[in-house]
């Protein structure tokens, strides 16, 4: 009887997640369906079409902005993943103290709401466009992306130099390696793993964002999120947005989730 | 490794920079009166602090922390749980589970809240599956779709905490006789409140300066702070309002980086 309880509960609690997984993913089956459905308006569905695919090629403002997207992601992620580096090595030297205070300045732009940073940006921005006129477009969302993506690619750095052996760096040199030479030989292939998911981690965060680069874009660069929302209900918009967005989810779904299910579960690599 | 401590100095500089300088201007432009960034006509007054308690202001505040206080509830209810029955289940592969809850916010949130939009309107795709909503301007639907967006925000440190929770202290507290009910009030739910501080923050700020939720949702009826915010910097152009109500909102944020500082101290919940 006790037995059989059991089981029912246990239904209700994989029934209970299935469902939530199901809510979850239902936007994304609704801009799928959207993707092919050849009505523009997205509010019947008229029927199937694939066109919408290849208007994300034909489009020009939407692949410009769609270039924009990746072209900021990618430098921001660079950038971030460089000089987050080296800041998370000079921060995990600090002395507890003073590290502490560091921890949570570093934690401002994690933390704080999307809109304020972008305000700051802009605001920071604004005040030198009357010594560099139009300054807005890729330098200054590109400057705002390395400034929220960065804290994270040191949030996951720092963890792997609390983990390694201080006596590596020591070792290297003792053995006669200069401290520069000795923090790329031996340092850095043994947080190797911490950049690599904080750079990951950066690249899709810048990828996706929308509300820092609606305050910090102008002079009619736009990034995809930024594409969508000044067209949302106006007759330029195009569901060839949904077709791209598809095709993306589509990729990231793939990239995530493949290695999860070849390689048994490995614990400590946790990734947003 | 102790004389690399120098790397660690431009980043400060960068920070403070880019954190403090602009939370001097915006008090700056508070603080005035001007004409944008043009500032030939400026002047000092506290006219845009005297009217922070003008009703319009304070509704939208109360809209923030109610949608978003309820949402962040609901997300605790939901998402400990899952976090609770995944990290207690005999699963192999916990964490391709977790990755499966946590990736839909990999896809473009925008859009996510355009596809409730879509289907929340009384004519929509879902009519030839004999299903008619009509949802748009109601408390539901913003609060329906923030906790869609955000709930992944919740599961991941909630779910990260009781992974790496002792299970030596589960196992000593029934050993001692301890009800299951009992030991995970008394045992799991107090060892695992960091991850859901961690959690609280991560909805609830989010979900209070948000205006892209109640922007394509609140159909006009429910606006939230972020509205009042993004109408201010760009579509009215009124820096020295905008200023006031950000600081306002500023100072709420720096209260609860301060309060997660006392919980998390090396930032470990929030990646």
């Amino acid at each position: 009887m006790r037995k059989n309880k059991i089981s029912i509960t246990s239904i209700l609690k994989w029934v209970f997640i299935g469902v939530i997984i199901f809510i979850l993913y239902l936007p994304i089956i609704i801009i799928f369906v959207l993707s092919i459905d050849s009505s523009k308006t997205g509010n019947t569905f008229s029927g199937f079409t694939f066109d919408w695919y290849i208007e994300i090629f034909t489009n020009r403002s939407l692949y410009m902005s769609i270039i924009t997207s990746f072209a900021v992601a990618l430098m921001a992620t660079c950038i971030s993943a460089f000089l987050g580096t080296f800041a998370a090595i000079g921060i995990h030297a600090l002395s507890k103290k003073v590290k502490s205070k560091v921890f949570l300045l570093n934690n401002i732009p994690v933390l704080n709401a999307d809109i304020v940073t972008g305000i700051s940006i802009m605001i920071i921005c604004s005040f030198l466009v009357t010594i560099i006129p139009n300054l807005f477009g890729y330098r200054t969302m590109l400057l705002a992306h390395v400034f929220f993506t960065m804290p994270y690619v040191i949030l996951s750095v720092l963890p792997k130099l609390n983990e390694m052996d201080p006596n590596l760096y020591d070792a290297a040199t003792d053995l006669g390696l200069k401290p520069m030479k000795a923090l790329w030989t031996v340092v850095i292939p043994a947080i190797e793993t911490g950049i690599i998911s904080g750079a990951l981690l950066a690249f899709t965060l810048s990828i996706d964002d929308f509300v820092i680069s609606y305050f910090t874009s102008g002079n009619g660069v736009q990034n995809f999120s930024n594409w969508i929302y000044v067209r949302l209900g106006r007759r330029n918009f195009t569901p060839a947005a949904y077709a791209y967005s598809s095709l993306l989810t589509f990729v990231i779904l793939l990239v995530v989730l493949a290695p999860q299910f070849k390689k048994s579960n490995k614990k400590g690599d946790l990734q947003r | 490794m102790k004389h690399f401590k120098y790397l660690s100095i431009p980043y400060i500089i960068w920070l403070v920079i880019l954190v403090v300088l602009p939370l001097l201007a915006m008090l700056f432009l508070s603080l005035t009166e001007s004409d944008g960034f043009d500032f030939s006509t400026i002047k000092f007054s506290f006219s845009n602090w005297a009217s922070l308690f003008n009703t319009a202001y304070l509704s939208a505040f109360w809209n923030s922390i109610k949608i978003a206080g309820i949402s962040t509830i609901i997300c605790i209810l939901i998402g400990y749980p899952i976090s609770y029955i995944i990290s207690t289940s005999k699963l192999k592969n916990k964490m391709a589970l977790i990755m499966i809850l946590i990736l839909p916010m990999r896809s473009n949130q925008l859009l996510r809240i355009i596809a409730w939009e879509k289907i929340f309107y009384p004519t929509s795709i879902i009519n030839s599956l004999g299903i008619s909503l009509d949802l748009i301007g109601t408390d539901f639907a913003v609060i329906f779709a923030t906790v869609t967006i955000y709930l992944p925000f919740m599961i991941l440190p909630t779910f990260t905490v009781l992974e790496k929770l002792d299970k030596s202290y589960v196992e000593a507290s029934y050993d001692l006789g301890v009800s299951r009910i009992g030991t995970f009030f008394k045992v799991t739910l107090p060892m695992s409140s960091k991850g859901i501080m961690s959690g609280i923050i991560m909805v609830f700020l989010p979900a209070s300066t948000g205006f892209a939720i109640t922007e394509r949702l609140g159909g006009g009826k429910i606006i939230m702070i972020g509205n009042i915010i993004e109408n201010f910097f760009k579509r009215s152009f009124n820096y020295n309002m905008g200023s006031m109500v950000s600081l306002v909102v500023i100072l709420v944020i720096m209260g609860a980086i301060v309060l997660l500082s006392k919980f998390d101290k090396e930032g470990e919940t929030l990646i």
